[in-house]
Parts: structure tokens; C-alpha cells; sequence
């Protein structure tokens, strides 16, 4: 099946700024697509060539086959949940819902219909006739969504919906933007730069940096197989470790890492020996034990001292130093446990990992490591 | 209100009693005093200057001053728009010098302006000839002493006045409503109108206000660039005041024009209130 909307080789610059780069991006019908990434990445960009409010320098944008690149917004069966809501002052909630069917000619008994049906859809039926001064941030952006949905797009474009809204309430719009796209199937291309909220909601998502697209995939491939070094650091925290193969093997090589001995990595690709390597290993894959573990062939234990511990509840975060490495490991407690049974500051551990948990990076940057919460120091 | 705030509103207060409602009581009682064979107003009560409204030419004088105001109005607010809205979108460094521009011709005295206009619309002046060269007009057409021309000069003057309020409308307004309103399928003039123009519509209302209001009373222009057929009320005052010496009829003109003038504004005021 061909894509329904499609991004091809499409580069948009400002200036001497270039802020979309060859880009090619393919979406599913009925998919929840997110373009995660930093501010100034291009996502927005991309996303305000998708409704039509910016064309693009280079390439060209297909919708269901057909060349819309230079098509007016108002020509295009696409529509955006504006991140500031935009809704119109002053018509009443219905009038701002019923905005797009009037324009479009809809039959009256059918632009009421449909009116009707979208405020259900966002629980609104009580508020048709508040001004959107009326109402609280959340309502005002459950009325962008109904208005933007009651058009039946072949694509609803989300601009950092969430955006302008509290913690809990952002909580809450998700899941019930979640369970809208379910009800209605429209495909969502959602633009945010909170890995949590794309983690949650989409079935694919694109990492977005510096105009170019780092990395496409499910959720947990992701978080858990990043390519590059910006993808890793960017969603989620993890380690950066860098070293020099010494064994490579078919399916696990050993790898040597700057005064600490060897370790076991998993190679999904081919690795030469004397090549050097990157890879990211996330806290919550690192066990912390107090006593040298016995390990199978694929495992790992490095010896350290904890020199920080942060306590979160339901897990706790200790960076401990390993020679010259400092190291992020992190553990869940899953059992009730005192505080004297987990390792303390200043003791003596064990981090043990398995050569399958660290992750092997295709493109290594070292300015990523700027984006750690805590960078470990090399 | 507050202590405080009456303290504060108090000169202004002051200023507003003793130059505009003082005056004004003025004109309403000498509307209603006997005028004297020399000129001047005489003791006691009379309606004779309120009888003289009544005169058959009224209507028609009446007519003619709310159509070159109404005209006027529309052009200056017509033009404006647009003004108003490039003006907002503009870079804020931009934005101030193409005002300053715009003010910068209303640093000449007025008169001095509507004597250029004068000059600019004479039968040999630049604009004449060029139109008669273009076979624009005819020979004996003339621009000046018409009713055109009056509202070509009024609008001239009054431009700014509309411009200035619908800007300060259109500089708050949230642009991303228009981009709202091309999303959802409205064509560029659509979204204008349909958004844009209720949301400066505070503006477009002072810029109605701030040139029509004046324009009814409007006596200058329409004395130096109209003719006969143009004359409008303002003229009439002017002639009851300085030709006919009659006081009172001229009072009673100038109140009747105030009230016709205030009298909607004050029931819209009531309806707004009761609402």
C-alpha cells in the first residue's frame, strides 16, 4: 500500500539556516506518527509544509498519491491543532466547531449533525454556547481537535497540543487523544519535543535533529536500539561508553575499554578488531550488587564506588565511579526494601550488565552527551 | 469609584465641564432666545430660532451632510484596513517609521493643506490637465466645487484618524487566527473578512466614531473645495453665525446636529447596559 502522506527529499531553508534537509518521510494511513526532537530541530517546519503555511525549497510533499506541495491550506484535506488553540474569539464553541462545515457548504442539518457529534466526542455538549474565554486551557484544546476533527482530514496535524497545559492535564488530553484516534482512525502526525508524551501515544515516531531525521521506528526501537548518540541521549538517559574492539566475533565481541578491562558487546553488525566503538547502555539495564556476581560468557560486571545516590521511590539512581568512568545505573525496587540493604554512598559495587542491554551506535557525536541529565565524565 | 480615583479624574473632569458640557448648555439656551435686528442675542424666551428648523432646505441639507460623512467614512475606513493590517504584520522597526511617514504631511496647518488641494484640483492644475489629456474628463468638467471633491479632500484629512485606532486594533490581534481560519478552508479574503474584521471590530468602531462624528460638523472643507451643491451643515451654521447674524437660529442648528448626533449613541449606550 502506498503512504498516505509523503515527505520526498524536501528541504526548506531560512536564510542562510537550513531548517529541513533532504528530507524523506513516509506516513501509514491510520497511524499516529510523531516527529520528537529538540526546539529548532525542523519539526514544526515540516509539519507547517504538511497544512500548506510554508512551502518547501526543494522536494515535494504527495498526499494519498497526489502532489499537494503547492496546494493552499484551504485546499488541502488536512487540518492543525494549533499549540496556542487559535480558536475564534468571538464565536460561541458550536460557531468555532462549525467554522470549517459552513465554509464548506455542508447542509445546515448536517453541519449541526456533525457539530453535535464532535462536541460528544470531546464532552463539551454542556459548553456550545461559552465563548472560548469561558473556558479552561484543556476545554479550549479539546474544541481545537473537535473543530480541526469535524472536517474528516486525511491527516490531523497536532502542533505541540499539549504544550500550554499542566503536567496532570497533559496526562489526561493524551489518553483521550489516544482513545479519539482510535474512534475516529484519521491518521495523526503529532509534533512534540516531550519523548514522554510521543512514547505514549504513537505508533511510530521520528527523531528529529538539525533538520535531518536521526532515526524512524516503533516506540521501543527507538529507546531501545538508538543508532546514534543523539536518539540515545535525547530519549531516555544512558551511558556513553567508547572503546576499542579487541576480539570481534560472529555474534558478541570483546571490547576494551579505557583503563577498565574488557567488556562483552553484542555486534549486529560486523566489527573489526582495533575498531573503535560507541555504545549506549541505559541506567535501568545496570543491576548494582555489592558482591562480584557470577556471570555467564554474555555478561558483564565492572568494579566502582557509589559516589551518588538519588532516591525517587519506586526506584533509585546511583552514578558510580568506575576508573575513569562515571556511571549511570538505576534500580527499581520492586520489593519492599530498608534503605541499609541498597548500596549507600561510598560502597564498594558491582555493575553488571548483559552484553545484550548496551547498545551499539552507528554515529557517535560528542556534543550529544551535553543532553544527559548527568553526563558521565570520560 | 475610589477616593483616590475621583482625585485623579478630577481635572480632566474639570476640563471636560468647563469646555465642552459648559458650552454646550450655552448653545442650548441661546437656542432659545429672541435674536436682535443687529445681530446679537437678545433678553427673555423665544422659539423662533427653534421654529426657523423647520425650514424646507433642512432636510435636504441634513441629507446631504450624513451622505458626504457617510461617504467619507466608508472610503477612510475602506482604505485603513488594509493599511492597518500590512502595518501590523510589518517588523516592529518598520512599522514606526512608515507611521511616522504618515503623520509627518499633518505637521503643515490644515488650511495650508486644503489650499494645496485647492491648487492640486484647479481646472489648470496638475491633476485636471493630466485627466483632460488622458480623455478622462471632458473640457468643461471641473474638479473642484462639487461634492467630490469635498469628500476626496475630507478623506484625505481624516485618513490618519481611521488609521491610527484600526492599527492599534490590528497590532493586538493574534495572526494565527487567520492561519486557523485558512486550515479549515477559507480563502485569504474570507479569512479577512470573516475573522479579522471582528476582531479589530472595537477599532473599526472608534474609526467610525473619530471621522464621522467630525465630519458632520465639517465646514472648512466643504467651503473651499465644494461648491453650492455641497454645502452641508457646517456651512449653514457658519452662514446663520457671520452673514445673518442670527445667534439663536444658529445655536438652534448647531444643538439640533448634537442631539441627532448624540441621541443614537446614548440609546445604543442604554441597549448595551440593559443587555
Amino acid at each position: 500500500m502506498p503512504p498516505l502522506l509523503r515527505f520526498e527529499n524536501v528541504t526548506r531553508r531560512f536564510g542562510s539556516f537550513t531548517a529541513v534537509r533532504e528530507l524523506t518521510l513516509d506516513l501509514e494511513k491510520g497511524e499516529t506518527f510523531s516527529l520528537l526532537g529538540p526546539s529548532g530541530c525542523g519539526k514544526t517546519t515540516l509539519l507547517r509544509m504538511a497544512a500548506g503555511f510554508d512551502r518547501p525549497d526543494e522536494g515535494r510533499i504527495l498526499l494519498d498519491g497526489r502532489d499537494i506541495t503547492h496546494l493552499p491550506p484551504d485546499q488541502r484535506p488536512v487540518n492543525t491543532v494549533f499549540q496556542s488553540y487559535a480558536l475564534f474569539p468571538h464565536l460561541s464553541i458550536r460557531d468555532n466547531i462549525a467554522f470549517g462545515p459552513k465554509l464548506k457548504g455542508w447542509p445546515s442539518g448536517e453541519v449541526r449533525r456533525e457539530t453535535d457529534r464532535m462536541l460528544e466526542l470531546v464532552d463539551l455538549t454542556d459548553h456550545a454556547a461559552k465563548k472560548p474565554a469561558q473556558l479552561s486551557g484543556g476545554q479550549k484544546q479539546r474544541v481545537a481537535i473537535a473543530r480541526a476533527l469535524v472536517n474528516k482530514p486525511q491527516v490531523l496535524l497536532l502542533d505541540e497540543p499539549l504544550a500550554a497545559l499542566d503536567l496532570k492535564l497533559r496526562q489526561r488530553l493524551l489518553v483521550e487523544l489516544d482513545a479519539i484516534h482510535d474512534e475516529v482512525g484519521i491518521t495523526f502526525l503529532y509534533v512534540t519535543h516531550d519523548q514522554g508524551e510521543a512514547m505514549s501515544i504513537s505508533d511510530r515516531i521520528a527523531v528529529m535533529n538539525q533538520g535531518i531525521i536521526e532515526q524512524t521506528g516503533k516506540p521501543a526501537e527507538i529507546y531501545e536500539a538508538p543508532r546514534s548518540s543523539f536518539v540515545a541521549a535525547f530519549i531516555g538517559d544512558t551511558n556513553f561508553l567508547d572503546g576499542t574492539v579487541t576480539t570481534a566475533g560472529d555474534r558478541f565481541s570483546r571490547c576494551a575499554l579505557e583503563n577498565l578491562g574488557e567488556i562483552v558487546i553484542d555486534n549486529d553488525r560486523t566489527l573489526r578488531a582495533g575498531e573503535r566503538v560507541h555504545l549506549s547502555l541505559r541506567p535501568e539495564k545496570i543491576v548494582v550488587v555489592r558482591e562480584n556476581p557470577a556471570l555467564s560468557p554474555e555478561e558483564n560486571a565492572i568494579h566502582g564506588t557509589v559516589e551518588d545516590v538519588i532516591y525517587f521511590g519506586s526506584r533509585t539512581r546511583y552514578w558510580v565511579r568506575c576508573g575513569c568512568w562515571r556511571i549511570c545505573a538505576e534500580m527499581q525496587h520492586r520489593r519492599y526494601q530498608l534503605d541499609e540493604s541498597l548500596p549507600q554512598w561510598g560502597d564498594a559495587v558491582w555493575l553488571r550488565w548483559h552484553a545484550n542491554d548496551g547498545y551499539l551506535l552507528d554515529r557517535y557525536r560528542e556534543e550529544d552527551e551535553a543532553l544527559l541529565t548527568f553526563p558521565g565524565e570520560a | 469609584m475610589k477616593k483616590s480615583e475621583w482625585g485623579s479624574t478630577l481635572p480632566s473632569l474639570a476640563w471636560l465641564g468647563v469646555f465642552v458640557l459648559i458650552p454646550l448648555l450655552i448653545i442650548f439656551v441661546i437656542a432659545f432666545r429672541p435674536t436682535l435686528p443687529a445681530g446679537g442675542v437678545g433678553e427673555g424666551w423665544s422659539l423662533d430660532a427653534v421654529r426657523s428648523l423647520s425650514d424646507p432646505a433642512y432636510p435636504k441639507l441634513l441629507g446631504r451632510t450624513l451622505g458626504i460623512s457617510a461617504v467619507t467614512t466608508a472610503f477612510c475606513i475602506g482604505i485603513s484596513l488594509p493599511v492597518a493590517f500590512c502595518l501590523a504584520r510589518l517588523a516592529p522597526h518598520w512599522r514606526s517609521r512608515l507611521l511616522l511617514l504618515m503623520v509627518v504631511p499633518f505637521w503643515t496647518n490644515f488650511v495650508i493643506r486644503v489650499f494645496a488641494w485647492q491648487q492640486l484640483l484647479h481646472a489648470e492644475g496638475p491633476v485636471a490637465r493630466s485627466l483632460r489629456a488622458l480623455h478622462l474628463i471632458g473640457e468643461n468638467d471641473r474638479l473642484l466645487g462639487n461634492s467630490t471633491a469635498v469628500v476626496v479632500v475630507s478623506v484625505y484629512t481624516f485618513l490618519p484618524f481611521a488609521i491610527l485606532p484600526l492599527f492599534a486594533a490590528a497590532e493586538k490581534f493574534d495572526f494565527g487566527l487567520l492561519d486557523a481560519a485558512r486550515d479549515l478552508g477559507a480563502k485569504p479574503f474570507r479569512a479577512f473578512c470573516s475573522v479579522f474584521l471582528p476582531g479589530i471590530r472595537q477599532g473599526i468602531l472608534t474609526a467610525f466614531l473619530v471621522v464621522f462624528v467630525p465630519m458632520l460638523g465639517s465646514y472648512v472643507v466643504p467651503d473651499m473645495v465644494g461648491g453650492a451643491d455641497s454645502q452641508m451643515i457646517g456651512n449653514r451654521i457658519a452662514q446663520r453665525n457671520f452673514n445673518d447674524r442670527n445667534l439663536p437660529a444658529a445655536a438652534a442648528l448647531s444643538g439640533a446636529l448634537t442631539l441627532l448626533v448624540l441621541g443614537p449613541m446614548l440609546i445604543r449606550r442604554r441597549k448595551g447596559a440593559e443587555a
